[in-house]
């Protein structure tokens, strides 16, 4: 090891080319301004993570089929929740021309006394002071200075003297004659379920009675779904209908051969009846022979 | 003991209906194919039975011819 070492240091002194080695300390000569160099290329942002990892390299291709999938199936969930956006809602017509005028307030000099309700009254001083002067006092000790003052009974009943009680309230009949009917809620399942897209639904308004409030129902328009009945076999039925059709399946297995088997009988019988044929001209042409023979010399 | 029902749910019911309409009309055709072909069968019998007494007949007149041609009884 250590003769190699020397043998290479002798090398590069012995070299010409060892001197410019230490060229490196020399002052460098300034290039001229005119000359122009070819710009290098940029060089690769290496400052994110994401510029040379596998997961996220620069060329498409040659990113990981998973990320590429993911990709391809954010770009088509954003492509459908474009289309999936809803139209805009058509404005409403004015209804406000059509309303009712609502019916004049009562004056206040037809509302008589007697309707009004009573004032509460006044809590009694003295009453009020005697009970303070009953309420025990509790012993202040030391720390009693640092401790947050209570709020005493007398300021709250200062508090609750200055707001009124509060009117009673009558029946239940008398209020549900007073009031009008609030509009029913539109069930669960109609404002859950997803509104099918349909070219301007029209919407329906429902004109209120002179003095009720005014209420816009929106109905759902009706979608036709075609009705889809599943039907059912006893599993008993379902095992006869499948013997059934197994034997049906081996009767028929044979038609094939029988067919093959018809035809050889067919094509036999055409034999024996040519065959036959023959025969009957043959005993038909010596009758006639015979018939000459025996028959013309006379 | 008594067995719970076990039910067999159908998808393509009326396929399947329409399936075996279509199996009871081709019965129905096989049926008939079968008894024209019965009668042709039965037509060619006669036939054959009418063509064999013919034929016995035939064969009884030529015999009788024989004898007259070979036993002369004028000789």
């Amino acid at each position: 090891m250590f003769n190699k070492v020397l043998i290479s240091i002798s090398l590069f002194f012995n070299c010409g080319w060892n001197m410019g080695f230490l060229n490196f300390m020399k002052k460098k000569e300034e290039l001229p301004a005119d000359i122009d160099l070819d710009m290098p290329p940029e060089p690769p942002k290496i400052g994110l993570e994401k510029d040379f990892s596998a997961e996220y390299p620069i060329d498409e291709e040659l990113m990981p089929l998973k990320r590429r999938n993911q990709q391809k199936k954010a770009q088509k969930f954003n492509a459908k929740k474009e289309k999936m956006k809803l139209p805009e809602l058509p404005p409403l017509p004015e209804v406000e021309a059509e309303l009712p005028e609502l019916p004049p307030l009562p004056e206040a000099d037809d509302v008589s006394a007697g309707e009004l309700p009573e004032l509460p009254p006044l809590p009694d001083e003295e009453n009020f002071e005697q009970r303070l002067s009953a309420a025990p006092e509790k012993k202040k000790g030391l720390f009693s200075l640092f401790k947050k003052k209570q709020v005493t009974e007398k300021a709250q009943v200062r508090t609750v003297n200055e707001l009124p009680l509060l009117p009673e309230i009558g029946e239940e009949s008398e209020i549900d004659e007073r009031l009008p009917e609030l509009p029913q809620f539109p069930d669960m399942e109609e404002i859950s379920a997803p509104i099918p897209i349909t070219p301007e639904p029209e919407l329906p308004i429902s004109r209120s009675l002179p003095g009720k409030p005014s209420t816009l129902k929106i109905e759902k328009p009706k979608v036709s779904k075609p009705i889809v009945k599943t039907k059912f076999i006893t599993i008993s039925e379902f095992r006869n209908i499948q013997s059934i059709i197994n034997d049906a399946k081996s009767n028929l297995k044979g038609i094939d051969v029988f067919f093959s088997e018809l035809a050889q009988v067919k094509s036999d019988k055409d034999k024996e009846y040519t065959g036959w044929y023959n025969a009957l001209q043959d005993i038909q042409r010596k009758i006639m022979f015979v018939d000459k023979t025996l028959f013309e010399e006379v | 003991m008594v067995e719970a029902q076990v039910f067999v749910k159908i998808d393509n019911y009326k396929d399947v209906l329409h399936t075996v309409g279509l199996i009871k009309e081709k019965l129905n055709e096989a049926k008939g194919v079968l008894n024209k072909i019965r009668e042709l069968k039965m037509e060619e019998d006669s036939e054959l039975e009418g063509w064999g007494d013919r034929l016995s007949e035939i064969e009884s007149r030529i015999e009788g011819v024989d004898n007259i041609l070979f036993e002369p009884s004028s000789m």
